[in-house]
């Protein structure tokens, strides 16, 4: 598995938010991408997921050698990217179970039918993992879930969708420090060699539970520094500061694409 | 006169169909009075049935689950007075299901005495035109009602329903939910009022309304009421009436699902849980094929 993204600028309302992104992602790597508020982490994910709301200016993205910027959003899913939510959805009166059921049944070959038992024991399994409590397969999707359980469901769905490659957008707020741990061990687990993996974080606490083999950092839409390990621990105790001087970043760099303030009235003289 | 196959099987039966009554069924119908006791589970299928006026009231104590299934192929007006005495129970599955397009008016009215407990499922799956008015009266204290209805419009039908849940008693409950969905040019116009009078002190009045509209051409129009003369009350109204959310389409798209079978996912969410409630499963296998037929038949997906 490889996806790239290629010099991807991508604007929402006319706001430029990526400026020029570049990012590889081999199977089996698991990279942080850490910065300050509001610099499009979360887009970069959304925009790879084939959020309507944004809108690719230029640049590609590629999985396994093929653009996905003209694939709707079911289509990228079934290719193998999963977007772990920030703020994951509540879909009142639809079960989990069988919301996870579907979405898997909707990836097999024409034909085939999903063995229903084995399916049970997987979600059961899954949910025991992620220390889920009984009862979840039959409850409303996200419904009246804590920010924790949400989080924690979108792992569960994760681990039996199987993706080639996963964005996950601060997994790690909203759990406590158990939740934090059971999270990053599920995650954990599920490396190998076919899955890449995107982390989305400000804090250096999931870290020490999902270990990241490239650490970048986004500011005002780029990705500016990429290293390894060691730049986590410098975020940790002395944030973004360090990184503007040291590349000469200013807040005023946040461009904007060139909008209309309006006409001026004109008069003809005939 | 043929037994609906649903049916054939069932112990307690009774058949109100033209101008005949086919009563299967241990309890006895004198002059449209049906008297229910004990603990039973009751069928009740009532087709072009040429009385207005069926009565039905249910015992001290007793515990008992009516289904009640009317299907018309002509105008059809029927009044149905049920009277719950000091602690019955009584579960009442009420499904319209005529197959042609027709006017049908139900006038439904339930009187609660003490401690009485009723829980009212309705399926509105009919095509043509539908008159309900629905009122129950929470007469004296401890008597509680759960209403849940679904609505299922497509073509050019039109739903005129008016609840009315009436408080005249302390320590009385109710909780109404409406689960609306319109497709083609159907309209569903339903006024829903809930009133606690003075002095009933300590009673629960609460409604919520959930609707998808699914085409331009449709309508859903709620008019949630409260009429509340008593400050020591609990009383909540709420109405969410809309096309299908983009965020949550959108979470299921991300998940793989195509845009038809998230679609028809969202609209389950609304069906299921009316469905699941259920317990009868010839009834239940029975407005299952009519829900996904209504659906299909009105191509909502």
């Amino acid at each position: 598995m490889i996806l790239e993204i290629k010099d991807l600028y991508v604007s929402v309302e006319d706001n430029i938010i990526l400026q020029g992104v570049n990012l590889t992602v081999n199977g089996g790597e698991t990279h942080a991408i850490m910065g300050p508020n509001g610099t499009g982490k979360s887009t970069l994910a959304s925009i790879c997921m084939g959020h309507p709301k944004y809108k690719v200016e230029s640049g590609d993205i590629l999985l396994d050698g093929e653009s996905i910027l003209d694939k709707p959003v079911d289509e990228r899913s079934r290719m193998g990217i999963f977007l772990a939510m920030q703020n994951p959805t509540e879909v009142p009166g639809v079960t989990n179970f069988d919301f996870v059921k579907a979405a898997i049944q909707t990836r097999m070959d024409q034909g085939k039918h999903l063995r229903v038992g084995k399916f049970i024991l997987e979600f059961e399994t899954a949910s025991k993992d992620l220390k889920m409590g009984k009862g979840l397969a039959h409850r409303f999707l996200n419904q009246g879930f804590s920010g924790g359980e949400k989080k924690r469901n979108e792992i569960l769905q994760m681990k039996l969708l199987k993706p080639k490659v996963a964005f996950l957008d601060e997994i790690d707020s909203g759990l406590d420090v158990d939740a934090l741990r059971i999270v990053g061990e599920n995650v954990t687990d599920l490396k190998n060699p076919n899955l890449g993996l995107v982390l989305i974080t400000h804090y250096q606490r999931l870290l020490d539970y999902i270990v990241p083999d490239y650490v970048h950092v986004m500011i005002n839409g780029e990705i500016v520094k990429t290293g390894g390990k060691e730049l986590i621990a410098k975020i940790d105790s002395e944030g973004y500061e360090w990184v503007k001087t040291e590349l000469g970043i200013t807040d005023f760099d946040v461009r904007k694409a060139p909008v209309s303030l309006g006409t001026c009235p004109t008069k003809s003289l005939k | 006169m043929k037994t609906p196959t649903y049916l054939a099987e069932k112990k307690q039966v009774i058949i109100f169909k033209q101008d005949e009554i086919i009563n299967k069924s241990r309890f006895v119908v004198k002059e449209n009075i049906l008297s229910l006791d004990k603990k039973d589970t009751l069928f009740i299928y009532i087709e072009d049935y040429q009385n207005r006026q069926i009565n039905i009231s249910i015992k001290n104590s007793s515990r008992i689950r009516i289904y009640m299934i009317i299907k018309s192929s002509k105008q059809a007006e029927y009044d149905f007075n049920f009277k719950l005495e000091e602690s019955a129970q009584l579960d009442v599955f009420s499904a319209l299901r005529n197959v042609e397009k027709t006017i049908v008016k139900l006038n439904l009215k339930y009187i609660l005495a003490k401690n009485a407990n009723l829980k009212i499922s309705d399926a509105l799956l009919n095509m043509g035109e539908t008159h309900i008015n629905e009122s129950v009266y929470l007469e004296e204290e401890y008597s509680e009602v759960e209403l849940d209805l679904l609505n299922i419009g497509s073509y050019n039908d039109l739903y005129v329903i008016n609840q009315a849940i009436y408080h005249k008693a302390k320590h009385t409950i109710s909780n109404i939910k409406n689960s609306l969905i319109s497709n083609s040019n159907s309209k569903l116009k339903y006024s829903v009022s809930g009133r606690i009078f003075k002095g009933n002190e300590f009673s629960s009045c609460k409604q919520t309304n959930k609707g998808i509209i699914l085409n331009e051409q449709g309508e859903i129009e709620v008019e949630p009421k409260l009429f509340i003369d008593e400050y020591n009350v609990e009383a909540s109204h709420g109405a969410a009436i809309g096309q299908i959310d983009e965020e949550q389409l959108y979470y299921l798209l991300s998940r793989g699902l195509t845009e038809m079978e998230a679609r028809s996912l969202i609209i389950s969410g609304y069906t299921k849980p009316f469905i699941n409630n259920i317990k009868d499963e010839d009834i239940k296998s029975l407005i299952e094929r009519q829900i996904l037929k209504r659906i299909k038949e009105a191509d909502i997906l």
